[in-house]
């Protein structure tokens, strides 16, 4: 027996039944909660009131902060360093992720109205630069910690093209992780979401292979990224420590802590988030709560989700901002439209004889 | 070429992790436990039954009770079910053979109503 959509019956089509059924199989015991329905009502109307809101105002913010970063960096292109180039991949992803923010938003308050091709391309974009920005992230920490701990260049500031190159394997490693988006993502039909219309795969997937999937997240998306970040910048901070105390140096140091802070506050609540839905998910659970308990969790889960993406507004802010001569160039760019300069901007900052290892890093970065 | 065929296999581990942006794959059937056996016809007011969709990969059958008494899942696999429910369905499918419905669609292999029923696939 198939049934193919859903099916709904009234007492009449039971009318031939009512009198001749054996009700010997009958139990008034049957344990209480027992055939507990649980509908994804009141997650859909958090979802309906949160996205709209958090959504618009991370695009907003984030479009600003990263738009200025492009064009600034657009401004000097002929003199990019290492650091400025995955800076400006690094914006360049976000962008593009905070672009595909009003389309769920859409989708959260009414359904997805775009279609199928432009399903594939909005989920295809967000998962791209979803990876991209975690991984470019990775990469400017490991360019930091090879130019100050193991004086390497690991590009010469003449070849920005290696840079570059670097960066695109990056993005195509990203893309290929959005190929099943494009083959599979449409716009379905969901009977159990109040026969909404969303951006989805038309089949929900088995246990086994949700599993396997939360844990390639997992470890792609938020542990070895953490592990590069954490183990390049303690090596950094440490080789700060050990040199001679300068007003810059602990300028640096904060800047480093702040960076490796910012990325596990923003994705540390949702890898928790999901893993608490996983094994929620995967332990037979007959009480009452369930219910409570997962609408909980569909809850917790937008909210750190989207926590994890106003990320995207702060990049510009601790990558980009923070660079002395980053904050020259935008107030350069600034000066012809009006914009009257502070006093102590003229002001010019001095290096001691420690940081010649790491003065092309010096070009952009804080320290 | 290594690395790219390594690539390759890595896309493909993760060819079920499609769902659009945030919803990781959540399973969010409607029924929390295998539902109850049965319950009495006098209380029903509606019968529904979900296919497989994208937040869930099982049928699932809710019952709404007459009485503001709320919502169910009966276990598709009860004997209540299947002689029942499932009856019901075949029926309506024979109804449904002389002249054209909006009803969803209900493909059967049973050759009468006398047939055996069988169980959800």
């Amino acid at each position: 027996m198939n049934v193919d959509s859903k099916t709904t019956f009234s007492m009449k089509d039971f009318s031939d039944y009512t009198d001749l059924y054996n009700y010997s199989d009958y139990n008034d015991n049957e344990s209480y909660g027992a055939g507990a329905v649980c509908t994804q009502d009141s997650s859909m109307y958090f979802d309906s009131i949160f996205k709209p809101i958090l959504y618009s105002l991370a695009a907003v913010v984030g479009l600003l902060g990263n738009g200025l970063v492009l064009i600034v960096l657009w401004k000097k292109r002929a003199g990019l360093n290492v650091t400025d180039i995955f800076i400006l991949h690094l914006s360049l992803a976000d962008i593009l992720l905070l672009l595909t923010l009003p389309f769920w938003a859409v989708e959260a308050v009414k359904e997805w109205i775009f279609g199928t091709p432009l399903c594939k391309l909005t989920g295809a974009m967000f998962r791209i630069n979803f990876y991209c920005g975690i991984y470019m992230l990775s990469c400017i920490s490991l360019d930091r910690y090879l130019s100050i701990v193991h004086a390497v260049q690991m590009y010469s500031r003449k070849k920005p093209m290696a840079v570059h190159c670097c960066c695109m394997i990056v993005w195509f490693f990203c893309f290929l992780l959005s190929i099943p988006d494009w083959i599979l993502l449409g716009a379905n039909k969901d009977s159990r979401r109040q026969d909404r219309t969303e951006c989805v795969n038309s089949e929900a997937l088995s246990d086994f292979w949700v599993l396997v999937n939360r844990l390639i997240y997992h470890f792609l998306g938020f542990i070895i990224p953490a592990i590069m970040m954490v183990f390049c910048y303690t090596s950094i901070l440490l080789r700060l420590l050990l040199g001679s105390k300068c007003m810059q140096k602990k300028r640096a140091i904060h800047v480093i802590v702040a960076l490796v802070l910012a990325f596990f506050i923003s994705w540390t609540p949702y890898n928790i988030a999901l893993m608490a839905d996983t094994i929620h998910t995967n332990r037979t659970d007959n009480n009452q709560t369930s219910c409570e308990t997962r609408t909980t969790l569909d809850v917790a889960i937008t909210a750190t989700s989207t926590f994890a993406y106003m990320h995207c507004c702060v990049n510009p802010i601790l990558y980009a901002f923070v660079g002395v001569k980053f904050r020259q160039h935008l107030l350069d760019m600034l000066r012809p439209l009006g914009f009257k300069l502070k006093g102590r901007a003229g002001l010019v900052s001095r290096k001691s004889s420690g940081w010649s290892e790491s003065v092309d890093t010096s070009h952009t970065s804080a320290f | 070429m290594k690395t790219l065929a390594a690539f390759l296999l890595l896309s493909c581990l993760i060819a079920g992790e499609v769902n659009g942006q945030d919803r990781s794959s959540r399973a969010r059937c409607f029924c929390v436990d295998k539902g109850l056996n049965m319950v009495l016809l006098k209380n029903l007011d509606k019968v529904e039954i979900f296919p497989p969709s994208p937040s869930c990969n099982k049928h699932e059958i809710v019952v709404t009770l007459k009485n503001g008494a709320g919502q169910k899942c009966l276990n598709p696999d009860s004997k209540f079910t299947k002689n029942v429910v499932l009856k019901a369905i075949g029926k309506r499918m024979q109804q449904s053979v002389p002249h054209s419905t909006t009803t969803g669609t209900v493909k059967s292999s049973m050759t009468s109503s006398t047939s055996a029923p069988t169980a959800f696939k």
